[in-house]
């Protein structure tokens, strides 16, 4: 769809461009503009936000950030959500990449599918059984096991993920480049981890960054499994509103908060991001 | 392969392990409860207290706090699964008293409380005692009194040249006359709408009417009562015409927050809510509020009053050490000391004495208490017909309401759909 | 992003990719293939994963709904259908169906039609054409909670931003989650509002990677933009298509998180969902073994719709 050349070629680029930017600009305003709302009312004092948005002129404070430190654990939600999302992380990656390999190379689509089944089943049907697993390995009484638990639990999330998203990259391998050590005499496990993992390691950043932040957004497993120790901060965000008590700065501080690290990632590792989206459904 | 799987199992373990060491906790100690609170004030005021108690029983309390929904997930969990992971919880016998007491979630307290010399049960009004007592028997000990008052903008009033309402008929024509003297520029009355929280404000119009939930039997529904069809109308109307748009979405967080904002005149809400409403970090009508006793009617001003209680799970295997927490918390002396936090208390002995009265030191406080006090003798325990399926049953009387405020269905139409609807479910309570 | 089975189809669709032909390939994978003994390091520890996770709750499940579960722990044994037998007939069980097949289209029809425009903008090449793609991917990444009490606070009928921007511009407020007949839309609109972007970021990918020949061919035929977006370029993207619409199709049919959070499947159960009605029956109704027979409904749902999307691009590859 490259724009055919001509005289007035400048002219009608420089037209498109423009239109394109329009386009960019009311997109931007859908899209984009609530987080930007998140962000300010954020810095507003809980009087200013429930008033009228029109007052852009109100004070800016950043009181609803240090009361959350103040009032809440608030350093150690944060920990927590790392602990969880990092944890839950590498264990899918560990048991994922490998698994991903192999469906490619045996070509295995049915193993494909089984674990595609937790990211179909509803995520209440898991609630219960992983309530009474708890319950029966004394989790809710030992912060180390409660960690351990939240982080297996969120395998749920990240393992099928990690599988998914590596297919297509593995795919995109050539197996000639694996037959020529087959001369050398490497075994599978060596053709793996010497030739197949470097080759696919932008595959293995987009699965690392997307597994992260959706283990990090999910709040259902925590909510149930978690002790006061170990919950992560998407829980903690329920709390700002309750009976005499409406703390809307509050909330949208930790929602902020909640989202930055996805919002980060999306800065640096934007470009790995796009492909891995896209990567299996374009090829 | 097992390289594999030992290699996650153990990183997984160290990282719970490297955390778990840095907070420093001794996992299930005997002499450790685990107490599960829902975001309410009484949660607030007693939390920095709790240090106290560690210091003098020796038993550490481990707590977790979650928004009311949360809250109730969460204990459910614990109980449907029987854990054992969970000593004590808030609980709201006026909820979910029967529907647990079923299912024997409850661990009776009649007999810890015989065996504290010191406790006086007493000393709670018999009104809030009922409220803790599912067949017979002690589920709950109260922690805080509430009702439903009627919140009002003080210099609103002034300028409008009104008077606050004191009967059911003066509720109406008061909201008529703050629609027609503000042009339409202030929301007459903030009151719920959500069909589950709904009841709690609904019921002192039926029973300002002389009607309650059910008939004497206590299975009958007695939605088919002419008057029942009136409390109906009148709360739909009101809703309707003098509520807050979009008000069958609300409860106590919009109305609040409305009334917080300056946009609402008048409000039906918990006492409870005073705490939000005196905050001036958020609220811009701190100065303006009073409270009055809810409107009367031809049986008085009947509202809803209730408690939240601290209730034992049957499955803890700590229950002494739980008890020991509850008698503490319950006690006169932490009511007292929780007044300071806004905290009402059902004691009698904390709520008539001389520290707690001269406590009150602002004009509004002293309505509030007033407005308190009498509720606990004029208020209905019953938040919304009593039975196993009582949150089923809210939701219908919601639900029908709702549809009556919408204008979906006449008042008649939305009492016979509630008739029909709470009959099967009050059938319930028999099996 | 998605799926195995499909490699194989779009591969073969485009073969000068530089892979050998499949049954060429095919025999030289085996050739190279780890052997037996060598399979099981790769595969069992995700195996063993998916058993103990995934299909051992299913199952429970399972069992628990065609039991009688009480809510004390008790089971009072086998029940066989029963459960199903009631839900079926269960008014408010046919509400959420209705209620969760009303948000999969609603949600489906928009989130697509507008991905199309929104991906056909974003595969433009402009400069800050990347900095313009970041920001649009940022309500997908934002964790649910925060999306839902942010829409909570902008949806407020009376101090809300949207009711105050409308007003500005005269029109009257909207009770964006208190009227049961704009309520789904309501949350439909959250939803099209965080999955938008991701499914133009699919689409724009897929339509940069479009071969160029058959568009210079219709401009050589003169065809306008419009007949040739409609008749050479969507046909062409339409393997794109169907796998961001079956990404989008399992979480749709589950829909949970925004309901949960924003109206608890409320008023009047306009937003009653099945996944919210089973969390329901689940922690409020005190019904476990009903409360199962939906939750497998539901996961028989979305296998079926899931498999017959599937079905229907392998017939289409074919």
């Amino acid at each position: 769809m490259s724009t055919a050349a001509g005289v007035d070629a400048a002219g009608r680029s420089r037209r498109r461009r423009l239109g394109v930017y329009a386009a960019y600009a009311v997109f931007t305003v859908i899209f984009f503009a609530p987080v930007l709302f998140m962000l300010w009312s954020s810095l507003r004092r809980n009087v200013d936000i429930t008033g009228s948005i029109f007052a852009v002129t109100s004070a800016l404070t950043l009181e609803n950030y240090t009361a959350l430190f103040e009032r809440f654990d608030f350093g150690r939600y944060i920990l927590n959500s790392f602990v969880v999302a990092g944890g839950s992380t590498l264990l899918g990656l560990l048991l994922g990449v490998p698994a991903a390999y192999v469906v490619v190379r045996r070509n295995l689509p049915g193993l494909g599918f089984l674990t595609l089944l937790a990211r179909m089943a509803p995520g209440v049907l898991f609630v219960l059984p992983l309530f009474v697993l708890s319950v029966r390995i004394d989790a809710p009484s030992s912060t180390a096991l409660n960690y351990a638990l939240l982080i297996v639990a969120h395998l749920i999330i990240t393992m099928p993920l990690c599988i998914w998203l590596l297919i297509p990259f593995f795919e995109e391998i050539p197996i000639s480049i694996e037959e020529s050590t087959l001369i050398d005499g490497a075994n599978a496990w060596q053709r793996f981890t010497r030739i197949a993992l470097p080759l696919a390691l932008p595959g293995l950043s987009v699965a690392t960054t997307l597994s992260f932040v959706f283990s990090w957004n999910y709040f259902l497993f925590a909510l149930a499994l978690a002790n006061n120790e170990t919950l992560p901060l998407t829980v903690i965000a329920f709390n700002f509103i309750g009976q005499g008590s409406n703390d809307f700065g509050g909330l949208m501080a930790a929602s902020t908060l909640i989202s930055a690290p996805a919002l980060l990632l999306t800065v640096f590792a934007q470009r790995w991001l796009v492909r891995g989206i896209t990567g299996g459904a374009v090829k | 392969m097992r390289r594999y799987l030992t290699a996650g199992v153990a990183l997984a373990m160290a990282g719970g392990l490297l955390v778990g060491c840095g907070g420093g906790d001794s996992a299930g100690a005997s002499n450790e409860i685990n107490l599960i609170m829902s975001n309410h004030p009484w949660q607030r005021a007693i939390e920095p207290l709790i240090g106290d108690f560690e210091r003098e029983s020796g038993v550490k309390v481990r707590v977790q706090t979650f928004a009311e929904q949360q809250m109730r997930d969460k204990v459910q969990l614990n109980l449907q699964s029987r854990s054992s992971a969970m000593d004590v919880f808030m609980a709201l016998p006026s909820r979910e008293g029967p529907q647990f007491a079923r299912s024997n979630y409850y661990e009776p307290l009649d007999s810890y409380v015989s065996g504290a010399a010191d406790y006086d049960v007493e000393d709670f009004p018999e009104a809030v005692r009922t409220g803790m007592t599912v067949d017979d028997k002690q589920i709950a000990a109260p922690i805080n009194v509430e009702a439903v008052v009627l919140y009002y903008r003080k210099d609103l009033f002034r300028e409008y040249n009104l008077t606050p309402p004191t009967t059911l008929a003066e509720l109406t024509s008061t909201a008529a006359a703050i629609k027609d003297r503000s042009n339409g520029q202030v929301t007459p009355l903030a009151l719920r709408g959500q069909s589950t929280a709904l009841p709690f404000t609904f019921g002192p119009f039926l029973h300002a009417r002389g009607v309650e939930w059910t008939k004497e039997d206590k299975v009958t529904p007695n939605f088919d009562d002419p008057r029942a069809v009136e409390a109906i109308d009148q709360y739909a109307t009101l809703a309707r015409e003098y509520g807050p748009d979009g008000v069958v979405n609300n409860t106590f967080t919009q109305s609040s927050a409305l009334m917080a904002a300056g946009n609402a005149a008048m409000m039906l809400e918990s006492s409870n809510e005073v705490s939000s409403l005196t905050d001036p970090g958020s609220s811009k009508v701190a100065d303006d509020l009073g409270v009055v006793s809810f409107p009367a009617g031809e049986a008085g001003s009947r509202t809803t009053i209730l408690s939240w209680g601290l209730a034992i799970s049957s499955f803890s295997q700590k229950k002494d050490a739980a008890w020991k927490f509850v008698e503490w918390a319950t006690g006169a002396e932490v009511q007292q000391k929780l007044t300071e936090s806004g905290i009402a208390p059902p004691r009698s002995s904390v709520a008539g004495s001389e520290a707690y009265t001269s406590s009150l030191d602002t004009e509004l406080l002293k309505e509030w208490n007033e407005v308190l006090t009498s509720a606990q003798t004029t208020g209905s325990t019953e938040v919304g017909p009593v039975g196993v399926a009582a949150p089923e049953m809210r939701k219908i009387i919601g639900d029908a309401v709702g549809l009556a405020i919408l204008g979906r269905a006449s008042a008649a139409e939305a009492a016979k759909q509630i008739q029909d609807g709470l009959a099967p479910q009050l059938a319930k309570n028999e099996g | 992003m998605v799926t195995t089975s499909q490699s194989d189809v779009s591969r073969s669709g485009q073969p000068e990719r530089g892979a050998p032909p499949p049954a060429q390939r095919r025999r030289r994978r085996r050739r190279v293939d780890p052997t037996a003994r060598g399979i099981l390091p790769f595969v069992l520890p995700a195996l063993l994963a998916t058993g103990a996770l995934v299909l051992v709750p299913i199952f429970y499940t399972l069992w628990l709904s065609i039991t009688d579960r009480r809510p004390d722990g008790t089971n009072a044994g086998l029940l066989g259908f029963g459960n199903y037998r009631e839900m079926l007939s269960t008014p408010e069980f046919w509400n959420s169906l209705r209620v969760t097949i009303f948000l999969f289209v609603v949600c489906l029809v928009v989130e697509t039609l507008l991905g199309l425009v929104l991906g056909y903008v974003m595969s433009l090449d402009v400069p800050g054409r990347r900095i313009f793609q970041g920001m649009m991917l940022i309500p997908a990444i934002t964790a649910s909670v925060a999306v839902g009490l942010l829409w909570l606070l902008i949806m407020d009928p009376t101090l809300g931003a949207a009711n105050q921007l409308l007003g500005a511009i005269g029109i009257d407020p909207v009770i964006w989650l208190g009227d049961p007949s704009i309520a789904p839309w309501s949350i439909a609109l959250v939803d099209i509002w965080q999955w938008t972007p991701f499914m133009a970021l699919i689409i724009s990918a897929g339509i940069r990677a479009l071969p160029e020949e058959p568009f210079e061919a219709a401009a050589i035929d003169g065809a306008s933009g419009w007949r040739t977006a409609w008749h050479i370029g969507l046909p062409l993207l339409r393997p794109v298509l169907t796998v961001a619409i079956l990404l989008r199709t399992v979480d749709l049919v589950r829909f949970f998180d925004t309901v949960y959070i924003m109206t608890q499947g409320g008023p009047v159960n306009a937003t009653n969902t099945l996944n919210v009605y089973g969390y329901r029956a689940a922690f409020i109704d005190q019904a476990p073994s009903y409360a199962a027979a939906l939750q497998i409904t539901l996961l028989v749902l979305v296998i079926g719709i899931a498999g017959l999307f599937t079905w229907l691009r392998s017939r289409e590859a074919k």
